[in-house]
């Protein structure tokens, strides 16, 4: 193994074990973080979702990233290079490339890596590739721009990540009146606009490192907020939130009065419908975030950078322990 | 038999399928002639095109005397239909397709009971605002 391959196992072990750490962190907050954010309006709890889904890959690869800086620190002339001190130690520097490393522990690590990404790039072009398709198969195009399919079942959605394109099936024009239809496009049109389609891939893919239970969680919570935002947007537009109720029952009684697909297997989950008409029929929260989220953040970033020669120094001792 | 992609189709395959959708079965000739030409591209060109879409199976094709006359498969409309059935099989066994988000779910339903209650408090909170 090269010195850089030692190298890159070291930080994929490294990144593997403390994202075991900070999971099972999360999972004893989650409870706490679920309640707290279910008080939030909906477009500021789907950010706060968003960056707990991502937190533990985030936090695991920052820890990492300050078990580097002293090398990185050295090798841009910050800080005193200490690595004649790593005699007979496992050395995480980029200065002067391990002559160890942590063997097949790494090996596994580094493939375990590579592998998620691979699997994660050709599950992203597949579903580029659906997207682009059904784009393409639609009819005509709406005055608001909206594409129109030709399908038996009612729908709308919004589908692209980059340049996300609204498309309403014939059968939702025929069930909903023009006010409701407008409602419908200003909500698909405020999924375009948040990007929401790349925001949950993203989150799905990158909460992989969170506890499958906690995951699932979280990512049902998002989509929720994700779909209330996007409610509100429609009731700003509409300026009626009893109507947006309306028409989000409207097009639920539509699809359930859809054709059943040739291997049925109706799921009967729907609670957002429930969720998303009764915040509508109810007053609107208004909530921001706190004024002092920056400083706490600034205040971590700053303890992170001041425990970064322990946690350099105890990431390498536990990866000393590992079998070569 | 999978519902063929028209992601994975060039542009030059684009403009032929949406001309033989728009003008019905057709030879190659005829279609050189509308598009062909137009583009400066070469009778040869569009064979190999139309040969294309029959293999991807967009297009069917038949001789007809020394020539093959090609018609969709599919029309557009169908092609459409297909591929949002597609989705939603996806989404019933349980497949995530983050790469769209629907007004209501494609695949789960809210059960009736539900939505009655729901129509309920929306008439009261209509007659509490007269």
């Amino acid at each position: 193994m090269t010195g850089v391959l030692r190298l890159a196992s070291m930080n994929a072990v490294a990144l593997l074990g403390f994202g075991v750490i900070v999971a099972a962190a999360a999972a004893l907050a989650q409870r706490a973080i679920a309640t707290r954010a279910r008080a939030l309006p909906p477009e500021l709890r789907a950010r706060v979702l968003l960056a707990w889904a991502v937190a533990p890959i985030a936090i695991a690869t920052a820890l990492v990233a300050v078990a580097l800086w002293p090398s990185l620190g050295a090798a841009l002339g910050l800080a005193v290079d200490h690595c004649p001190a790593h005699a007979g130690h496992v050395h995480l520097c980029m200065h002067h490339l391990p002559a160890r490393g942590p063997g097949i522990v790494g090996a596994i690590g580094l493939g375990s890596f590579a592998f998620a990404a691979g699997a994660a790039l050709v599950w992203a072009l597949r579903l580029a590739s659906l997207a682009l398709g059904l784009s393409r198969a639609r009819s005509f195009d709406l005055p608001s721009g909206a594409g129109v399919i030709a399908s038996s079942r009612p729908f709308a959605l919004t589908i692209g990540w980059f340049r996300p394109r609204v498309l309403v099936s014939t059968a939702l024009l025929d069930r909903l009146t023009p006010a409701q239809l407008e409602i419908v496009i200003a909500h698909e049109r405020a999924h375009a606009d948040r990007r929401d389609a790349l925001a949950t891939a993203a989150a799905r893919v990158l909460s992989l490192a969170h506890l499958p239970s906690v995951r699932r969680e979280v990512l049902a919570d998002l989509a929720l907020a994700c779909e209330q935002a996007c409610d509100e947007a429609a009731a700003r537009a509409c300026g009626d939130r009893v109507l947006v109720a309306e028409t989000i029952v409207a097009a639920e009684r539509a699809a359930a009065a859809a054709p059943p697909l040739a291997s049925p297997g109706l799921a009967f989950g729907g609670g957002e419908v429930v969720h998303r008409v009764e915040s509508l029929l109810a007053e609107p929260v208004q909530k921001e975030a706190p004024p002092q989220l920056r400083w706490i953040l600034l205040a971590a970033g700053a303890v992170l950078v001041a425990a970064a020669p322990h946690v350099h120094h105890w990431t390498e001792t536990l990866l000393d322990h590992l079998p070569r | 038999m999978a519902v063929p992609s028209l992601a994975r189709l060039g542009d030059l395959e684009t403009a032929v399928l949406e001309h033989v959708w728009a003008a019905g079965p057709c030879d190659v000739k005829s279609v050189h002639r509308t598009l062909g030409s137009r583009r400066g591209i070469t009778l040869n060109t569009i064979q190999s095109t139309m040969e294309r879409l029959f293999r991807k199976g967009l297009l069917a094709r038949e001789k007809v005397s020394h020539a093959y006359v090609y018609s969709p498969r599919q029309s557009r409309e169908e092609l459409g239909a297909s591929m949002v059935e597609e989705v939603v099989s996806r989404l019933l066994k349980g497949e995530a397709v983050p790469v769209l988000e629907a007004f209501v779910d494609l695949a789960a339903r809210t059960d009736a009971a539900n939505l009655d209650r729901l129509e309920r408090l929306i008439a009261e909170r209509r007659k509490g605002r007269r």
